[in-house]
C-alpha cells in the first residue's frame, strides 16, 4: 500500500556483541501504525515489558522516522526517540527536530533499534548501508557541543549528522536528554538509557533519495500552507519574539508558576515583562535557524557580552521565576549549561526548585546539599547544583534521581513540600494549570507522563474570550458550556470530548512526524487551512501525497486512537492505573490572588474527577481502574494486547 | 545585457532550513529528495550559527564555460542561466575546479557536470524561501527594492 516515503529498512544494533542487522520494515506495521512514535510504541510493546529494566541491556532503544520525514513537507524533520523510561519506568518517548532524522532516511533506514550493553564506549557511525560501531573513548566525557564537532573532525565531513548524550547521560542521570544540533530530546530521561549501553552517539550521513508518489500533490499542498503561515499568528510571532512566544499569555493566566508552584504566577508580571518584549529579543538575537524544511525558525541564536555565542532556551521554558530568578542572561547561561550537559531543563527546573523549597522549610539542610544555601534566588547554588546532578557529585546524586524521585529519598511530604508533576512519575516544567481544567485534564492523562505536547486544546488564556478561535466557540455555546470560554478553570463534561480530539490530533501529528506548529496547535489559530480541513484530514493529504497510500482522516483517526491505546495498555502492564494519572495535590489548591485575571482562581478537585470519568468514558476504558475494556482494543484490532493485559495483569470489563 | 535578471543570496537572512535544496533536488530528480543532489548548496558551520547558500553566480565571463575542453557549456542570453549539453560534457571535471562558488557538481549517476537552470527561469528555491534570503528580480525590480530599503532608513 505504501509505496514511496518509507526507505523500507529498520536498523537493529545489538551491542552486547556487536551484530549489525536489517530487517525489512514490515507491511503490517505501517498499516496499523504508520510511523514515527506509532510504530515506535508498537515495537516497544513487544520487545519489553514489566521484567525490562530501563538501565539494562534488554531495554531497547527505538529512532523512529515517518515517511514524510525529508521530504518537502513543512515542519517534517521530526523523529522520536523511544524506551522503557528509567524515570518512570512506563512508556518514555521524546520527540526532537534538527536535521538528524531526514539524514538517516537519506542513508536508506527509517528505524533504528538498538539493543545490549557494550563493554566500552562505542558510537556508531551509519553512511548509506554501511554501518560501523567505533570506539568513543576518547569521545567519553565530553559535552554534546564538543562530540558534534570531534565526530565531524575525526570522520572529515561537517555534513554529517550527530545525536548524542553528555554528561548527564553518561552517569545514567534519569533527567538525561539526547542531543541533536541545538535540540535536545528531552523528556522522559532517554539519554540515561543510551548512556546505559555506552553508546556515545550515532553519526549519519546518507546519499540514497527518498521517493515522492505524488510530487505535484505534495507541492500544491505546500502552497496552501505556505499562503496560511503567512496570515498565522505563529509566523508573526516567531520572527519577532521568537523564545518568549507564549509566555505573555501564561503570565497573565496565571499559569507560570513562581517558587516551586507556592504562587501561581501572574504577580510578578512586570519582572518577567522585560524578558519578553521586542527590545530584549533585539537586543541579543543575531541569528534564526531553523530545523530541517521549517520556514518557521523557532530557534534564535543571542548574541550575550559575557557568555558569547548561545542559543536562546526553548520558549517553554522561558523564565526562571521557578526560582524566583529573573535574569535573562542566568537564563541563557542554564539552558546552555543543560544542553552541554545532555539535561532535561523542565525536569532540572522541577528538581531544583523543589530542593529550594524542602531547604527553606528545613527539610533538608547544609548537611545534605554540601554546604550549600538552596534558597530560592540563590544564583551559585543553582548553577553548582547542575553540575552536580549531571556528575552525580553529593546532593546532585540524589536530584539525579528526578524531582519526584528524590523527593521520596529525602521523604518530603508529597501533599505539603511536593516535586510537583502531572502523574506517572513524571514532574513538568513550568507551566501551571491550576486555572485551566482543560490543560490539567490534557497534561494528566498524557501516556509518557505529564506533557504539554501530547495535547493542548485551545482554552481561554487570561479569561479572556477573544483567545478562542471562532470555530471552537461555536463548539463551547453548542454544548452550552458558555461560561468555560472566559472561566477556564470549570470543570464542564464538553472538556473531556476536547481534550479527547486535540490528543487524537497531536497524536497523529507525532505519528507522521510533524511539528505542532503546523497544526491547529495552540499557537496556529491564525491557521486559515484550518477552516478548509482540519489537522487529521491535512495528515491524510500529507500521507496520501508522498506515499501514494489511500488514506481519509478516519484512517488517520483510526490509528491514533488505536497508538493511544497500545500505550496506555503498556503502562497498565506496568500497573499504572487510574489514581497514577492524578496531578500533584499543589495544583488544585488555590494560591495567591492578585491582580491578573486568573490568578489564584483554581479547579474544584471533585469537579475534575468528574471530568476524568467521562475522559475515560469516551475512550471505552474502565472509569474506576482506567483500564482499556476488552472490546475498545479489539475494535481497534488489539485482541492480542488484550490478551496479553488478561494474561498478565487482570481481567478487563 | 547578458543576462535578464539578478539572483542573489543574503547569508544573514539564511536559516538553514534547506527548503531551497529540498525542493531544488525534487525538481531535478523528479520524485526524489536528497539535498545533496541539489544545484543550491548551503553551507554551513551550525555551531558558528553561519549558513551561505551557494549556487550559480551566472558570471558575465564565466570561467567555467571558457575552460570546458568540448564546448558543452554555454550561456543563455534570455535567462542568464549556464546551461550542460549532456551529450557532448565528458565528465572531466575541469568546470568544477575553475568555479569559485563551488556551485557545479558531477551527477552521481550520470557522470557528468550539473548546475543551476534557473528552473527555465522561475527559480524553485526562491519560490520555497520563506526567509527571502534568495531573491530573483528583474535588474529594475531590484532598483526598486534597494532604493526602498534605503528610504525605510
Amino acid at each position: 500500500m505504501f509505496t514511496s516515503g518509507w526507505m523500507g529498512k529498520v536498523l537493529r544494533v545489538d551491542l552486547t556483541n556487536g551484530k549489525i542487522s536489517t530487517e525489512p520494515l514490515k507491511e503490517e506495521l505501517m498499516l496499523n501504525f504508520i510511523g514515527g512514535r506509532g510504530i515506535n510504541s508498537s515495537l516497544l510493546y513487544s520487545e519489553t515489558g514489566p521484567a525490562t529494566d530501563p538501565l539494562g541491556g534488554d531495554n531497547k532503544l527505538i529512532i523512529g522516522t515517518s515517511p514524510l520525514t525529508g521530504t518537502l513537507v513543512p515542519t517534517s524533520s521530526r523523529f522520536t526517540i523511544t524506551a522503557k523510561s528509567p524515570l518512570t519506568g512506563i512508556l518514555g518517548d521524546a520527540n526532537v527536530g534538527g536535521a538528524f532524522a531526514p539524514e538517516l532516511k537519506y542513508a536508506g533506514f527509517d528505524f533504528i533499534i538498538i539493543q545490549g550493553i557494550s563493554n566500552n564506549p562505542v558510537y556508531l557511525w551509519i553512511e548509506d548501508d554501511r554501518v560501523v560501531i567505533k570506539d568513543a573513548a576518547y569521545l567519553w566525557g565530553k559535552t554534546t557541543q564538543e562530540t558534534d564537532r570531534m565526530i565531524k573532525e575525526e570522520i572529515g565531513d561537517k555534513e554529517i549528522r550527530v545525536l548524542s548524550i553528555g554528561l548527564a547521560g553518561e552517569n545514567l542521570v534519569k533527567i538525561a536528554g539526547i542531543v541533536t544540533g541545538v535540540n535536545i530530546a528531552a523528556r522522559c530521561g532517554l539519554g540515561a538509557v543510551m548512556g546505559s549501553k555506552k553508546l556515545k552517539a550515532i553519526a549519519v550521513k546518507g546519499s540514497h533519495t527518498i521517493n515522492i508518489s505524488h510530487p505535484d500533490k505534495m507541492l500544491k499542498l505546500v502552497d496552501t500552507i505556505f499562503e496560511d503561515y503567512k496570515t498565522c499568528q505563529s509566523w508573526n510571532w516567531y520572527p519577532k519574539l521568537g523564545w518568549t512566544t507564549g509566555q505573555r499569555g501564561m503570565g497573565l493566566s496565571g499559569c507560570a508558576p513562581i517558587k516551586n508552584y507556592l504562587v501561581s504566577g501572574g504577580n510578578d508580571y512586570e519582572k518577567r515583562q522585560a524578558f519578553l518584549d521586542v527590545e530584549t529579543s533585539e537586543k541579543y538575537r543575531f541569528k534564526d535557524i531553523a530545523c530541517f524544511s521549517c520556514p518557521l525558525a523557532c530557534n534564535k541564536w543571542l548574541h550575550m557580552d559575557k557568555l558569547g555565542m548561545k542559543k536562546a532556551p526553548a520558549p517553554g521554558t522561558g523564565h526562571m521565576a521557578i526560582w524566583e530568578i529573573y535574569d535573562y542572561p542566568f537564563h541563557v547561561e542554564v539552558n546552555d549549561l543543560c544542553e552541554a550537559y545532555g539535561m532535561d531543563i523542565y525536569s532540572v527546573q522541577g528538581a531544583i526548585s523543589a530542593a529550594m523549597e524542602w531547604y527553606e522549610k528545613g527539610i533538608i539542610t547544609k548537611k545534605e546539599t554540601d554546604g550549600m544555601e538552596v534558597k530560592f534566588g540563590n544564583k551559585d547554588a543553582a548553577i553548582s547544583l547542575i553540575h552536580k546532578i549531571a556528575k552525580r557529585e553529593g546532593f546532585g546524586n540524589i536530584l539525579a534521581e528526578g524531582p519526584i524521585m528524590a523527593g521520596k529519598i529525602i521523604g518530603a511530604d508529597p501533599d505539603t513540600t511536593p516535586a510537583c508533576g502531572y502523574g506517572k512519575g513524571t514532574d513538568h516544567g513550568p507551566i501551571d494549570c491550576t486555572s485551566m481544567a482543560m490543560l490539567t485534564l490534557a497534561l494528566s492523562v498524557s501516556t509518557r507522563g505529564g506533557g504539554h505536547t501530547r495535547c493542548t486544546p485551545p482554552m481561554a488564556w487570561w479569561g479572556e474570550e477573544t483567545t478562542v478561535p471562532e470555530r471552537w466557540k461555536k463548539i463551547y455555546r453548542n454544548a452550552g458550556a458558555e461560561e468555560i470560554m472566559n472561566k477556564p478553570w470549570i470543570c464542564h463534561p464538553v472538556i473531556a470530548d476536547i481534550v479527547t480530539y486535540f490528543e487524537t490530533t497531536n497524536t497523529s501529528a507525532d505519528i507522521i512526524e510533524i511539528c505542532k506548529n503546523t497544526m491547529e496547535y495552540y499557537y496556529f489559530y491564525g491557521f486559515k487551512g484550518i477552516e478548509i480541513k482540519d489537522d487529521l484530514e491535512w495528515h491524510a493529504e500529507w500521507i496520501e501525497a508522498v506515499t501514494g497510500a489511500n488514506v481519509d482522516r478516519q484512517y488517520m483517526e483510526t490509528v491514533a486512537k488505536r497508538v493511544l491505546n497500545l500505550e496506555k495498555a503498556y503502562n497498565v502492564r506496568e500497573g499504572k492505573l487510574r489514581e497514577d494519572d492524578m496531578p500533584s495535590h499543589r495544583f488544585m489548591e488555590k494560591r495567591r490572588g492578585e491582580p491578573l485575571p486568573l490568578d489564584g482562581k483554581s479547579l474544584d478537585e471533585k469537579e475534575l474527577q468528574c471530568l476524568f470519568d467521562a475522559y475515560y468514558e469516551i475512550h471505552g476504558w474502565d472509569p474506576k481502574t482506567s483500564v482499556p475494556k476488552r472490546k475498545t482494543l479489539e475494535d481497534l484490532g488489539l485482541s492480542y494486547v488484550a490478551d496479553d493485559l488478561e494474561s498478565k495483569v487482570l481481567r478487563l470489563t | 545585457m547578458s543576462y535578464k535578471r539578478i539572483f542573489h543570496a543574503y547569508p544573514e537572512a539564511c536559516t538553514g532550513c534547506r527548503m531551497c535544496e529540498i525542493v531544488c533536488s525534487l525538481n531535478r530528480e523528479k520524485t526524489g529528495i536528497n539535498p545533496k543532489r541539489s544545484m543550491i548548496r548551503i553551507h554551513e558551520d551550525s555551531q558558528k550559527g553561519i549558513y551561505i547558500p551557494t549556487t550559480c553566480h551566472l558570471c558575465n565571463d564565466a570561467p567555467c564555460i571558457e575552460v570546458c575542453p568540448s564546448a558543452a557549456l554555454s550561456k543563455n542570453i534570455e535567462t542568464g542561466a549556464i546551461s550542460v549539453d549532456e551529450e557532448n560534457c565528458s565528465g572531466c571535471e575541469l568546470c568544477i575546479e575553475a568555479c569559485e562558488f563551488g556551485a557545479i557538481s558531477l551527477h552521481q549517476d550520470k557522470n557528468i557536470a550539473v548546475m543551476c537552470d534557473l528552473c527555465g527561469g522561475e527559480p524553485k528555491c526562491v519560490k520555497y524561501c520563506m526567509q527571502k534570503a534568495l531573491i530573483f528580480l528583474k535588474p529594475e525590480e531590484y532598483d526598486a527594492m534597494k532604493s526602498d530599503a534605503y528610504l525605510e532608513k
